[in-house]
């Protein structure tokens, strides 16, 4: 170093060194005795403030929404059948649904039941809904919607039509995409048929006595068309049932309870002398 | 500057207060006045601070209001009290002095933060003016280890001047 900035230094030294104490001169100290002095309390800054405040609300707004998106998320209950297999299945509000084969059923435990009772479905299924005027039941296919208080009905699906038949009480079906909605109330013992390719509801008119004979077991003719009793046959046992021969004009009055489909058309045949066979 | 939070006025506080000090020091010679005069010129201002309006340079300006209520100070003490040193540093310009003063903080603190025992003998030294071999003997120890403990000191105080003039300059 140049001399004369050592001088200076040695000079520096010596000046700092002289009034040098131990503990003097702490910035920390010195403000704490200065602000109570003063009474100045740490205060947060509005703007630092306003933006904790901000944050915390941006937060609680994440938290809320996040917990409101849980709770809304549907929770389903599912319950499938197998080709074969009819299960009956009760609701929360103990309504009774029983299943037919190749179908399925579900509800959104977390709505099911508060204001509405909702239940999708396809394929075949009979409800005996409790009654409770407050809180609507309805059953709703891919095009199709029943709403009812408290009845029994059944609501069957197929792939080109949902056919509703009314056990007893009061439905309203409700049928067609969007704008092009179509109802109709059904009441005991009648029935309605909703054709996708018509768009249409179509109310049936001729009684069908057997609708429920996947439930019951029984199958029940009485002076009925050939016809509509291979249709009966080929919906309960789920065999396309033919004939042979023309059955124009045979009409057929029986009971089956329980019976495997082979023997019923061996009745049939031996009875009529007809020739219905299940096709392979 | 405008109206203070009082955050940033502690922040003002903590930034400025040593080096004011050791600024102030140079005109009233004793540490106590100096943090008065410290003391007296932040209370000044946070009394002021709804009023004060716009301070283009508070560095300046918190200088020069510790120059002027030390100097009167050292006025006032005239009477009573001979004024060995009415200091020479009036004829540095204000921002050597304010320059100086913030080296000498440094220094403080290096002081400061030297090990107990250096420091001990450091200060017997420069502040007490002892000789080494006075030292020694106060201490009981060898004058070799005094003048080490007193180059090691030397050393690291000059380090701190060093490393911050190239930190600043280099």
């Amino acid at each position: 170093m140049h001399n004369e900035q050592e001088h200076k230094w040695e000079e520096r030294i010596r000046f700092v060194a002289k009034h040098y104490e131990e503990g003097r001169l702490d910035t920390d100290k010195a403000w704490k005795q200065f602000a109570s002095e003063k009474g100045i309390r740490r205060t947060i800054p509005l703007r630092r403030y306003l933006l904790a405040i901000a944050s915390v609300a941006l937060l609680l707004v994440g938290i809320t929404s996040l917990y409101l998106w849980e709770r809304s998320k549907p929770e389903w209950v599912m319950v499938s059948t197998l080709p074969d297999q009819l299960k009956d299945v009760y609701l929360p509000d103990s309504t009774l649904i029983s299943m037919s084969g190749n179908s399925w059923i579900r509800y959104n435990v977390k709505e099911y039941g508060k204001t509405r009772r909702e239940v999708e479905m396809k394929g075949k299924a009979f409800y005996e809904v409790t009654h409770d005027e407050s809180r609507p039941f309805s059953v709703q296919t891919n095009y199709t919607e029943v709403e009812v208080l408290g009845t029994a009905f059944q609501v069957h699906e197929r792939s080109a039509s949902v056919e509703v038949h009314v056990a007893t009480g009061k439905v309203k079906f409700t049928a067609g995409q969007d704008q092009e909605k179509k109802s109709i109330i059904l009441t005991k013992g009648m029935s309605a048929n909703y054709s996708m390719e018509t768009q249409d509801i179509e109310l049936q008119t001729k009684e069908k006595p057997n609708y429920l004979s996947w439930k019951t077991g029984i199958i029940h003719f009485h002076g009925t068309p050939l016809e509509e009793v291979i249709d009966d046959l080929t919906d309960h046992y789920n065999q396309p049932v033919r004939s042979r021969t023309s059955i124009r004009g045979e009409r057929l009055t029986a009971t089956f309870e329980s019976l495997p489909l082979d023997q019923i058309l061996m009745i049939i045949n031996q009875t009529l002398d007809v020739r219905l066979y299940v096709e392979k | 500057m405008g109206a203070f939070t009082s955050e940033e006025f502690e922040q003002c506080f903590k930034d400025f207060y040593q080096p004011l000090c050791l600024f102030a020091l140079r005109y009233t010679d004793q540490v106590d006045d100096a943090e008065d005069v410290v003391q007296q010129t932040f209370a000044d201002i946070w009394d002021k601070r709804t009023t004060i309006g716009q301070i283009n340079n508070l560095k300046a300006y918190l200088y020069r209001s510790v120059r002027n209520r030390s100097l009167s100070l050292s006025v006032k003490q005239q009477d009573h009290q001979i004024i060995d040193t009415l200091p020479d540093v009036e004829d540095t310009s204000l921002d050597e002095q304010i320059h100086c003063a913030e080296r000498d903080a440094r220094l403080w603190n290096e002081i400061d933060r030297l090990p107990p025992e250096r420091k001990k003998i450091f200060l017997l030294s420069k502040r007490d003016g002892l000789k080494y071999k006075e030292i020694a003997e106060e201490l009981n120890i060898s004058v070799k280890t005094v003048e080490n403990q007193i180059g090691k000191a030397l050393k690291s105080l000059k380090e701190t001047a060093i490393r911050i003039y190239t930190f600043f300059f280099g």
